[in-house]
């Protein structure tokens, strides 16, 4: 029992000289300590339940409010699998690269910088693209089948479904730009997957500004998004293509 | 022709120059050896002329192709074997070579012939289903070398190629390395071993961040220490110390523990007439040797004059 404790010991001093690691560590739940007190705060000062009303659920029964609240808080997080997916894959294979030193040889081939990258994007983007959209089908059949039949329509609304289908491939490539950016400073997945949190922090704030009634996720604000998210996508990418280069990786990647 | 030529070559990082004003010219068809000690700039040399990095200053051209602006060209005609493998434990031998001979753009019939030769060259064809991680340091070592030959490469690059390996593995690296040589390849070795820069090289480069010294192993020797006699003699070695050095063609002399250690010019010529003065002046003589210094002690010396060099002019 004592070299569990020696190896505890380890590997917590390991995390805490990483300062933003623990920072990213501690800040989610901070951010879900926090976040309920909003809601719980309104619900409190309200006399009525409708007090915290979610505008694109307006007009159902009871019981398919309570079923349209589940599911809208379910859909959301289809807005959030496609920044974890890429993510995870991104970070395991540019560490991966980095750690086996498999990419010097790569580099040595004529291969061009934007094949490597195109590459290296689509492996992490494809498959977490289409995971997401049968995930995403899949739920929208068991909403379907498993709730009333008005609720479907207040929670799969044509706001939703635009984010959903034209967004998902956006966030996924703004995933995997900030992972290529993060893996090229970081030698372990655990870290990288740990700062990722701070590139799913701006999805979160959509997600929760919906679900406290903030705002409905119209087709107006779907488009809105979908126009932020193309340059900034465009940006990102950028970014990392200036990290995939051949000097930049032999030199500068740690 | 010249397989590599190099002019006034460097490159720096910040402050620290890695590579400072190389010019050599190689040519076709000869093994080269680049020695240095530990952070010499050796790979990023190999690096340099492999077209991966940039240099700050200078110019280089490579199998013809001008560094550079013909980079992608460069890439083409170079094979090179990295400091660390850099194979894909989860792929097999197999899957590992096709990988890299189509990037190479090999055909799938041409990539496929190129696999099997090559894995049979080296002894790995049985092993070719199997996943990489489970190979020894050796395997992984023919492999990358196997994968560095596939679309046939003129210039192969190969940085420290016995590394970490046992004997038996690195007398066949070896023996391959002079295979290619016959094959009229040019090979860039960058090694550690001293007796393997001697037995495999044809020309061989001191490095340390810049070009110490350049030559055939012989010229590097006679260059530092000159060329000599050893006469083991019966008795005592100095008496004959005064009759040596009266002799014309000899430098110096000097003796210890029964030898006798004469310096000259072209000893092949010279040895009579040197043995000729000894035994009429009435000595009588046990062996007659070339003096010979190791590659070792010619590189130690020359890095050492470079370290002390480098510390006066700090």
């Amino acid at each position: 029992m004592h070299k569990v404790f020696v190896i505890l010991r380890k590997e917590f001093s390991e995390i805490v000289q990483q300062r933003i690691l623990l920072f990213s560590i501690l800040l989610p739940p901070l951010l879900f300590a926090v976040i309920p007190l909003v809601f719980l705060q309104r619900i409190g000062n309200g006399s009525r339940a409708s007090s915290l009303a979610i505008p694109s659920l307006g007009g159902l029964t009871l019981h398919e409010y309570t079923q349209g609240v589940l599911g809208t808080a379910f859909s959301n997080l289809y807005i959030l699998l496609p920044m974890i997916v890429p993510s995870i894959i991104a970070a395991f294979s540019i560490i991966g690269e980095k750690n086996n030193r498999t990419l010097e040889p790569v580099l040595a081939t004529p291969v061009r910088r934007w094949q490597l990258l195109t590459g290296k994007i689509l492996s992490a983007l494809l498959p977490a693209v289409i995971v997401t959209w049968i995930s995403g089908g899949l739920f929208i059949a068991e909403l379907a089948i498993f709730t009333d039949a008005n609720v479907v329509s207040h929670v799969v609304t044509a706001g939703w479904l635009m984010l959903f289908i034209a967004c998902t491939p956006l966030l996924g490539l703004i995933a995997v730009a900030i992972m290529t950016a993060i893996s090229s400073r970081v030698n372990d997945t655990r870290t990288a997957q740990q700062l990722s949190i701070w590139g799913v922090i701006p999805v979160l704030g959509l997600i929760l500004g919906e679900l406290s009634g903030q705002f409905e996720l119209t087709v107006l604000v779907a488009v809105i998004a979908t126009a932020i998210l193309i340059p900034l996508a465009i940006l990102l990418t950028w970014g990392a293509a200036q990290l995939f280069q051949r000097e930049t990786i032999l030199t500068r990647w740690k | 022709m010249n397989a590599i030529e190099t002019n006034h070559l460097t490159r720096a990082f910040g402050s620290l120059l890695a590579v400072d004003d190389l010019t050599l010219a190689i040519p076709e068809g000869t093994v080269f050896g680049f020695l240095g000690p530990n952070g010499a700039g050796k790979t990023t040399t190999v690096r340099l002329l492999s077209a991966l990095i940039a240099p700050t200053r200078g110019s280089a051209a490579v199998a013809g192709y001008r560094l550079g602006e013909q980079n992608e060209a460069i890439r083409q005609s170079v094979g090179i074997l990295t400091e660390t493998p850099g194979l894909y434990d989860r792929l097999s031998a197999w899957q590992n070579l096709m990988f890299f001979a189509e990037l190479y753009d090999l055909t799938a019939e041409r990539a496929a012939s190129q696999i099997e030769r090559y894995l049979h060259l080296l002894d790995l064809w049985e092993r070719r289903d199997d996943k990489v991680g489970g190979f020894s340091k050796g395997m992984r070592q023919k492999l990358a070398i196997a994968r560095a030959l596939l679309h046939e490469p003129q210039i192969i690059f190969l940085d420290e190629p016995t590394s970490g390996l046992d004997p038996e593995a690195a007398r066949v690296v070896r023996d391959f390395i002079k295979a290619l040589r016959t094959e009229g390849r040019t090979i860039f070795l960058t090694t550690h071993n001293l007796p393997e820069a001697d037995e495999l090289c044809d020309q061989i480069g001191v490095f340390r961040s810049r070009l110490l010294r350049l030559g055939t192993p012989a010229t590097l020797r006679a260059g530092m220490f000159g060329m000599g006699t050893q006469v083991r003699v019966s008795g005592d070695a100095t008496r004959w110390i005064e009759t040596v050095r009266v002799l014309p063609f000899v430098h110096d002399a000097h003796a210890e523990d029964g030898v006798l250690s004469v310096s000259l010019d072209h000893p092949d010529d010279q040895n009579p007439a040197l043995v000729q003065a000894l035994v009429n002046a009435g000595a009588q003589i046990r062996a007659v040797e070339p003096i010979s210094h190791s590659l070792e002690e010619v590189y130690l010396e020359l890095v050492e004059n470079e370290r002390q060099a480098a510390a006066v002019s700090r």
